[in-house]
């Protein structure tokens, strides 16, 4: 364990903790052994979730920039009441840019996993692993909340389509 | 003085040094900035993604825009659902990075196992 100790200097305290709780170093000798296949699986993951923030982000900035900035516009531009629209739409552009920070972190932090030698370093790898789940947690979570904002964008706008439709029902009524 | 009769001596070789030099400077920032910019991550151009190039979706760039003027009947909203959904659905109905990829059960690093 003292090699242990030493090897994660350089380390995050979180993920000293983590790998220090392992025990009896079976998780360690287990990196060891199966070293080629981890490094296969972590350059795949980092190569996947490459092009899901490549997609995702294409797809958040046309949400944004094409569909709900122009319906915001078209709102005020009718006189109907945006407020609702602008706040949800607001958060999502707060959270894209939380979304590119928080991933840049977790790519820095892959890279960083993809350069660990864990044949020689395998307790270095395991905490570099530990400390990449964390970051793509972070990741997972900003992105969940962009998805419930597009969720609640999308319930207005049905809500408010809704809405337009029964006064639109009740204008004919009154004029028969 | 030297150094300026030394170019005046052989113009060419030092017109060429100061043009690569130049370059050197150049593409040295170029990258700093592609680097710091965060322009990096997004560049699957990199021979490491040539295998998933052909997964980016590239149906993002063709769509139209949503017209900004108009009357906003329960038609147009239709018209914007119809471009708003399917977009909402390529980014809500994936697991995003929440998987668990990494997890010591998906990379065999179980202890029963």
């Amino acid at each position: 364990m003292m090699t242990i100790g030493a090897l994660l200097s350089a380390t995050s305290v979180g993920a000293q903790e983590m790998v220090l709780q392992t025990g009896d170093g079976g998780v360690l000798a287990m990196v060891k052994q199966r070293c080629e296949r981890l490094q296969s699986t972590v350059r795949q993951v980092h190569t996947d979730d490459s092009l899901l923030r490549v997609n995702a982000g294409q797809v958040y900035n046309r949400l944004s920039g094409q569909l709900m900035a122009r319906l915001n516009s078209r709102l005020a531009l009718n006189r109907i009441d945006s407020t609702a629209f602008v706040e949800v739409s607001g958060r999502l552009d707060g959270h894209r840019g939380e979304f590119a920070k928080k991933h840049t972190a977790y790519d820095i932090d892959m890279t960083e996993l993809s350069n660990i030698d864990c044949k020689t370093r395998p307790a270095e790898f395991y905490a570099g692993l530990v400390k990449v789940r964390d970051s793509r947690k972070e990741v997972a979570s900003i992105m969940a909340s962009m998805n419930r904002a597009v969720k609640e964008y999308q319930a207005a706008v049905e809500q408010l389509k809704s809405r337009l439709a029964g006064t639109a029902t009740q204008e004919q009524h009154h004029a028969h | 003085m030297r150094i300026k009769a030394l170019i005046n001596k052989y113009k060419f070789p030092a017109f060429l040094i100061g043009v690569v030099s130049l370059a050197v400077v150049l593409v040295g920032i170029s990258m700093r900035i592609y680097y710091v910019s965060g322009a990096f991550q997004l560049d699957l151009s990199r021979p490491e993604y040539e295998p998933v190039r052909s997964r980016i979706d590239q149906a993002a760039k063709k769509h139209n825009e949503f017209p900004t003027q108009g009357e906003l009947t329960p038609q147009a909203l239709d018209d914007f659902l119809s471009q708003y959904a399917p977009e909402a659905d390529k980014v809500t109905s994936s697991n995003g990075f929440a998987d668990d990829s990494l997890s010591n059960a998906q990379l065999g690093l179980d202890k029963g196992r």
